[in-house]
């Protein structure tokens, strides 16, 4: 805890650490796409005003800001759904790797909410994909919201099931308590601040990603639509961005001491400072936004750096967090017995063989585009 | 020292239930979604090369299917194997994780080139070139392929760890015994199921003429060929398998018997229907027939998963975790020290028990037994022992791995095991406001001699070893006693 993170650690549990953190931002991606996509699409279809101009006009959808980014998201978010269900596997076994006992313990405690993960998860992919339907897309708004409705909660009801799994897994005087009580939930008021900062964050997140689709696929839109969506995506993101700042300041503010230290140290405070850094230069980058003309290609990569540097830095924070609970120390053993197994350089090998291979998936179907463009 | 978790507890069912009838479904659609790579860039080559007319229409109804089923409910089920491995046995799981975390991480970035070149294919296929659709098809299809080969060698791992007993290194316990059989097996399965699950789409996705549905299912049914294959690769793997494993299935245990034969009775079914009837007769098919080849198909995964799992025992990882995820090395300090001693998890129904040695009776069953047993769901212990004499009882228990070789031995000291006995004694008797303690320092001597008789070595290892079994004299009284109690 008296370095920086992670260098204050022997090798192996620095590596996994490491390895966590980079292999959970990648998922933090395509999670809060999906987080913050969902509910713009169920504000989209509830929101009377929004409801309204969608069924005044049907072929519409695309002629204002939030009909738009509705489109963009409808049409993407079951592939979203797939990736971040598929990067989420990394994380979770470096996971299992660094905090074992924890990880299991609030598992097995709160068992009936990883068994209704599944059911629920399952609900909402098939949703999303509803959502997309000819069949629903000719009927009235509020059918697809009520769609959307459902998508959302399973969704909410995962965050918050992680969340609340995370903090149970950080306070062993708990557990005890958990199992002999037969709490069907885990009450903590750590949870909230946390769920709320990562909802609301994915608004920024989401804002940047549907930035870059528009952005890609400019000529195939009305400039006037792409104009007013764009408008939408900046007000979205400094909203995300401000609540987000909001939740995490509360957060810090409800740790007791022991908790706080670690977030404070030198540890992760060089970290939590990056973050509101790029949390600054995602504000810079979408205030002077008006037009989409205004999101060139250099603007939209300083607003995703920022993005990525808040991610990146928000989960060492998250990380320091855990730290101030659990005695890392004596989980080191651990990881230097399971960093001496063999495969890490089939890994590697694989790894950039297999990034090539997406590349190039990407790049054949890049090309095939270009004329369209 | 032993990490304790809390320990769930299903009613009825048995834990290995939940994680089997899960494992089976995600297997089929997993094993559905490899072979369905495959049969994509076979029908792709058909489309290209002008050797079938109606590849294409086929081509996208069918990749529809397999996104919407498998990318959706397998990739989902995926991840809950995981949750519910954790929830039946952390250790187990825990141990796997540890020692084949970057052949796990290997796997996902398959998972990562499958999902976007299926996703880039189903969402741009119609403007890619021919090339670039190929392209994708089989970037796709090795992907999925090589998730198989990943997985494959770590599950089978835990029945035929090979080598690697002995040397710790993790290549020995990849590439163990049952590597290869498996491997090549899974593939032929997976074969077999995909130009199943395609017939079903030929007859429900859309307005296909007679000849064309009949063109196409003779195409789909090429895949049904390898299954020639599966006896030989069947026999392979039996043989691969540890001698006692495989008697379980050769007749040793009755449910492990008929559950290989249920699986190759459901794969004999179908590779003769394929070799009658679409392969020779080229004869057409409807979508009831093709659903029900699949559901024939399905008993047959359920078959062979079932086997796969249960002929492991009495281990969950062979000759390294018993299948209460307990050591050698554990279990041999925990007949000196008790079980439960440490175990931070009080009972949740304490007050229920009329004193602390029914008490800890349940705390042993909740740590040893109710991995695999229930009291009176599913494999219930009640029903098990019903009949037993408490004497029979203590005997039973004490020396398990006799009882039955496929059970580990006992993991506790003598008072633990008088606790559990008079436990399940209690409950048999419908659990009564009383119950007398039973601390006879006499009947603790006798279930401390079988202890030490039988010692700590597994069944397996003490079947084919006649003289182990031959009854010391301290435990040869122990057995004139309860036959004159019989007797009396």
């Amino acid at each position: 805890m008296n370095a920086l993170f992670p260098f204050g650690f022997p090798w192996p549990t620095a590596m996994y650490l490491t390895l966590f953190v980079i292999t959970a931002a990648i998922y933090m991606v395509f999670m809060q796409y999906v987080l913050a996509g969902s509910t713009v699409l169920l504000v989209g279809y509830l929101a009377p005003g929004a409801r309204r101009r969608l069924e005044k006009k049907p072929s519409s959808s695309a002629r204002s800001g939030l009909g738009l980014i509705m489109n963009v998201v409808r049409d993407w978010l079951p592939a979203i759904l797939g990736l971040a269900i598929t990067a989420g596997i990394a994380p979770l076994l470096f996971l299992q790797i660094l905090y074992k006992r924890e990880f299991y313990t609030a598992n097995l405690l709160l068992f009936n909410r990883f068994m209704l993960l599944l059911p629920a998860l399952i609900v909402a992919y098939f949703m999303l994909y509803l959502i997309k339907s000819h069949t629903l897309a000719a009927r009235p708004a509020i059918f697809l919201g009520l769609v959307t409705l459902v998508a959302f909660a399973c969704f909410f009801y995962t965050a918050w099931a992680w969340t609340e799994n995370h903090v149970l897994s950080l306070h062993e005087d708990a557990w005890r308590n958990q199992y002999v009580s037969r709490a069907f939930i885990y009450r903590n008021a750590e949870i909230w601040p946390r769920l709320g900062y990562w909802i609301t964050a994915s608004f920024a997140t989401l804002a940047v990603a549907v930035a870059w689709q528009l952005h890609w696929g400019r000529r195939l839109h009305d400039p006037a639509d792409l104009d007013l969506a764009t408008r939408r995506l900046r007000a979205l993101a400094l909203v995300g961005l401000a609540t987000s700042a909001t939740e995490a300041w509360l957060w810090q503010l409800w740790l007791d001491e022991s908790a706080r230290g670690p977030v404070l140290s030198i540890l992760a405070l060089p970290y939590g400072l990056l973050a509101l850094t790029g949390m600054a230069v995602q504000v810079a980058g979408w205030l002077p936004v008006q037009t989409a003309t205004n999101l060139t290609t250099r603007r939209l990569a300083l607003i995703s750096t920022g993005a990525i540097v808040t991610i990146l830095c928000a989960l060492v924070v998250r990380e320091a967090r855990r730290m101030g609970a659990i005695d890392i120390t004596v989980l080191y053993d651990t990881h230097r017995h399971a960093a001496q197994v063999g495969g890490m350089g089939v890994f590697i090998a694989f790894f950039a063989i297999n990034a090539a291979v997406i590349t190039a998936c990407v790049l054949s179907v890049e090309r095939a585009l270009r004329p369209l463009k | 020292m032993i990490t304790y978790y809390p320990i769930q507890d299903y009613g009825p069912l048995m834990k290995g239930m939940v994680i089997g009838g899960l494992g089976i479904f995600h297997v089929f659609l997993a094993q559905m979604a490899i072979g369905g790579g495959m049969l994509l860039c076979y029908f792709e080559w058909l489309r290209r090369t002008g050797r079938s007319k109606s590849a294409g229409r086929f081509i996208n109804g069918y990749f529809q299917a397999l996104v919407l089923v498998s990318f959706v409910l397998g990739a989902l089920t995926g991840v809950a194997m995981w949750f519910t491995s954790i929830q039946v046995s952390p250790r187990t799981i825990g141990v796997m994780v540890e020692e084949f975390h970057w052949f796990w991480a290997t796997e996902w970035t398959f998972f990562c080139v499958e999902v976007v070149s299926g996703y880039t294919f189903l969402r741009y296929k119609d403007r890619l070139s021919a090339q670039g659709r190929m392209t994708l098809l089989v970037f796709y299809s090795a992907a999925a392929w090589f998730s198989l080969f990943w997985i494959n060698g770590i599950l089978s791992f835990q029945l035929t760890p090979g080598r690697w007993v002995e040397t710790h290194n993790v290549w020995w316990g990849f590439f163990n015994p049952s590597f290869w059989p498996s491997l090549l097996y899974r593939t032929v399965a997976a074969l077999a199921i995909a130009a199943l699950a395609a017939c079903v789409v030929i007859n429900i996705a859309g307005p296909l003429e007679q000849e064309a549905r009949r063109e196409l299912v003779g195409h789909a049914s090429v895949f049904l060929v390898p299954m020639v294959l599966m006896p030989f690769l069947g026999a392979w793997f039996l043989a691969s398998m540890p001698a006692d494993s495989r008697s379980w299935v050769l007749g040793g245990s009755v449910t492990m018997t008929m559950f290989m034969g249920i699986g190759v009775g459901a794969s004999l079914l179908i590779g003769a229907y394929a070799l009658g009837a679409f392969w020779y007769m080229k004869l057409s098919i409807n979508g009831f027939t093709a659903a029900l080849l699949c559901a024939i198909a399905f008993a047959a995964t359920a078959g062979g998963e079932f086997v796969r799992e249960g002929v492991r025992k009495p281990y969950s990882i062979r000759q390294v975790l018993y299948s209460n995820s307990l050591r050698q090395d554990e279990l041999e300090r925990l007949r000196q020290n008790g079980s439960i001693a440490t175990d931070p998890y009080p009972l949740r129904d304490g007050l229920a028990y009329p004193n602390d040695q029914l008490r800890r009776g349940a705390m042993v069953y909740r740590f040893q037994c109710s991995v695999c047993h229930t009291y009176d769901g599913a494999n219930g212990l009640l029903e098990l022992t019903g009949t037993w004499t408490l004497d029979q009882k203590r005997i039973n228990i004490a020396q398990l791995q006799r009882t039955k070789p496929f059970m580990p031995p006992f993991a506790g000291n003598a008072a633990e095991l008088e606790s559990l006995v008079q436990m399940l004694s209690w409950r048999r008797a419908a659990m009564p406001r009383s119950w007398p303690v039973s601390d006879d320092p006499t009947t603790l001597t006798k279930i401390q001699a079988w202890l030490d008789e039988v010692g700590t070595r597994p069944g397996v290892e003490l079947m084919g070893q006649r003289e182990a079994l031959a009854p010391s004299e301290h435990g040869a009284r122990g057995l004139e006693e309860i036959s004159m109690g019989l007797q009396r």
